[in-house]
């Protein structure tokens, strides 16, 4: 469903904006984005972690109340079990399986029995795999959400949610992305000597808006977005990515000063469907709907590529191309308490929010000066939709068989209701909701 | 070709399969021994790998059905059976789903048709060497389980299918006379399975069939025929089917009056 608008002399037809740029005001009135302190955050210590599965020697039951312990434990042996072990606080036991008998076989004799409310596996718990990156643990509750106090420095505090982010710990057990999906970054180009970027980046790109082969960053925008969507993870430094083995492919659509115009990011569509992209993220647009755009999203989308659009950070209508519902996922951002940031613009075409405040990314070096680390925190749709980049190239490493469409109703209806209590169900704020990685990656259980 | 057509394929073969025991008993009807109809109830727990799966799973079956044979003077042995099959296909994953599913040890329900056929060869002394072939195939119900906590309404829907079959040599003890006939077994055992997931959530559909494509195992079984009276005839076996790593089993009871 496109949006029609009257707004085109203002607007020139043609001109696109760096969202970044319009990044709305934060709680503190400051611009969205803020350089990180200088101290280094604590690395993570936790390590790999084993298949998931449950124990094939064990189940866990529970009696219905009013059973007696000495009879439920003579009961659970008169099954053979050589164990059992009581848990008096929960009123659960847990019980070896007999010689040669299965857990499935064992639960099925247990579940017959009519003083028995519930029996289930044992379930294997495991150490979860977080990325050792040395930002993760203290900075990027986008990713991981454990609630606190984030302390960015500047005097800028804020409270978090816990469990107000994208699910990515969990899903990562089950993908990390493949090397050979890569993600389109149609922005200001990609700075390709960052440390959470060298390993990642393809190709020095092509750039549309110098027409040139090289979509080297001149601003810092397109480093931070694609930072977002795939920085090199697990290698002790910076930011975890989203995806971490997929790739990033730069794509340089607008000048030095954030502008440009559709002819760029048109071109840029077409370039980057054609060099193979799988997912190409658009972290601006314009007001103005265009139909040669609407084409270029159709041609990227009909040859399998999931493109993934900003909103906009004007609290206004969708802009475009995210505006192009069946084509293009079009991405709200919502913050570390999971609602709704207020500078998101909003509309019946958008499909899901992420996290897009105060999001750490890299940041170019030589923007940041020689005696500031290179990382940034910045606010805006921006800095969301390559959280959902993310997303699809890790679905598409996982079922490459997908279509572009599948990997969108998959992110949309795996999505959490986080505006649930003013908004249920989908709404032209959230879309589906904020998007949950675990939710589209982890298999659904049915017992 | 299709999970349906094969279905239908594999239900040909089981027909044919019951027209030639019938025609074959038809034509040595002069020659029929002994008619006894009843209750059979079989297990087993196979160790397979679905096709595409890198890890072992288990399937455990337990079929309760009903059964008729045909004994000729000849001492070929002839049955059909038809119940219902109980079967669990415990962590079991439909990876190229959109959104993934693993299947944990809920038991489906299906149909199951047999037929089995046992002859004696010759007998040396006290021991009687024969052969004995099987063949068992259950068709699931299909089984319907809503898809929960998602944004939009979803079900995903399932149905298995086997087919086990075994053939081997059999040796009978006749020392105890013919009222207990303790016997050994070693048979060849392959088994096909399928279980095909369907999956809807919104406007989002897949659909993914799981296959074992001719699981062999080679079991050994011991078992006993007790004519209980003259006309209740009791037949039990147990076996086990060794495989790397472990060991499966299976076990049949079944109960005939003969008339």
């Amino acid at each position: 469903m496109t949006r029609t608008t009257g707004m085109t002399i203002r607007a020139l037809a043609a001109c696109a904006i760096l969202l970044f740029a319009h990044c709305g005001p934060s709680e503190t009135g400051a611009v969205g984005a803020a350089k990180l302190p200088g101290q280094i955050a604590g690395l993570s210590s936790l390590g790999p972690t084993k298949a998931l599965g449950f124990a094939s020697d064990r189940v866990l039951v529970r009696f219905r109340p009013g059973i007696a312990p000495a009879y439920a434990e003579e009961l659970l042996r008169s099954y053979g079990s050589p164990s059992v072990h009581a848990i008096p606080a929960i009123g659960v036991y847990s019980v070896r399986t007999a010689p040669g008998v299965s857990v499935t076989e064992t639960l099925a004799a247990l579940r017959r029995n009519g003083d028995i409310e519930t029996a289930r596996p044992d379930h294997r718990a495991r150490i979860a795999e977080v990325p050792n990156d040395s930002y993760f643990a203290a900075y990027q509750y986008n990713l991981r959400n454990r609630g606190g106090l984030m302390d960015i420095g500047g005097g800028l505090q804020f409270q978090l949610t816990a469990d107000a982010d994208v699910k990515a710990v969990p899903a990562w057990d089950e993908a990390k992305g493949d090397a050979e999906v890569v993600i389109a970054v149609l922005d200001t180009g990609v700075d390709r000597e960052h440390i959470d970027l060298s390993a990642k980046v393809i190709s020095p790109g092509h750039d549309f808006a110098n027409d040139d082969e090289d979509a080297a960053d001149d601003h810092w925008h397109g480093t931070h977005v694609a930072g977002i969507a795939a920085a090199d993870t697990g290698n002790l430094a910076g930011i975890a990515g989203v995806a971490w083995n997929c790739r990033i492919l730069p794509v340089k659509v607008v000048d030095n000063n954030g502008d440009g115009y559709y002819s760029w990011i048109i071109d840029g569509i077409i370039w980057a469907t054609d060099q193979g992209a799988d997912v190409i993220n658009i972290s601006l647009g314009g007001d103005v709907a265009d139909e040669y755009l609407e084409d270029a999203c159709r041609y990227a989308h009909d040859h399998g590529v999931v493109v993934v659009a900003a909103a906009g950070n004007d609290a206004g209508p969708v802009l475009y191309p995210a505006a192009y519902d069946e084509t293009v996922l079009a991405v709200a951002a919502s913050d570390y308490n999971d609602a709704i940031a207020s500078f998101s613009n909003f509309g019946p075409e958008i499909d899901v929010a992420a996290p897009g405040a105060w999001i750490l990314g890299p940041a170019p070096q030589i923007y940041v000066g020689p005696e500031e680390l290179p990382y940034y925190f910045a606010s805006g749709t921006s800095a969301a939709a390559p959280h959902v980049s993310g997303l699809a190239a890790l679905i598409r490493s996982l079922k490459p068989d997908l279509t572009a469409d599948q990997i969108m109703m998959v992110i949309r209806y795996t999505a959490d209701d986080v505006n649930r209590t003013a908004l249920a169900g989908r709404d032209d704020h959230a879309g589906y909701g904020r998007i949950n990685m675990q939710r589209a990656l982890v298999p659904y259980i049915l017992d | 070709m299709g999970e349906r057509s094969r279905r239908l394929r594999n239900i040909r073969i089981l027909g044919v399969l019951a027209l030639l025991a019938a025609g074959r008993v038809a034509a040595e009807e002069r020659n029929v021994k002994s008619i006894a109809a009843g209750l059979a109830y079989d297990h087993f727990a196979r160790t397979v790998v679905w096709a595409g799966d890198d890890a072992a799973s288990k399937i455990l079956t337990h079929t309760l059905a009903a059964k008729a044979e045909i004994g000729l003077t000849s001492g070929l042995v002839f049955s059909l059976g038809a119940g219902f099959s109980f079967t669990d296909f415990s962590g079991l994953a439909f990876d190229a789903l959109p959104i993934s599913l693993e299947f944990r040890g809920a038991t489906l329900k299906g149909f199951t048709l047999a037929a089995e056929a046992a002859a004696p060869i010759r007998i040396f002394g006290e021991f009687e060497i024969g052969a004995a072939g099987r063949i068992v195939y259950s068709f699931g119900i299909s089984r319907s389980w809503p898809l929960e906590e998602f944004a939009v309404e979803g079900r995903a829907t399932g149905q298995p299918s086997w087919i086990e079959v075994s053939a081997g040599p059999r040796v009978a003890y006749l020392a105890f006379g013919p009222r207990i006939v303790p016997f050994a077994e070693v048979s060849a055992r392959m088994l096909w399975a399928g279980f095909r997931m369907t999956e809807a959530l919104g406007e989002l559909t897949g659909e993914d069939s799981k296959k074992v494509r001719g699981d062999f195992a080679l079991g050994l079984a011991l078992g006993a025929d007790v004519r209980v009276t003259d006309h209740v005839l009791v037949k039990a076996k147990a076996g086990i089917m060794p495989y790397a790593g472990g060991v499966d089993s299976s076990i049949s009871v079944g109960a005939l009056y003969g008339f």
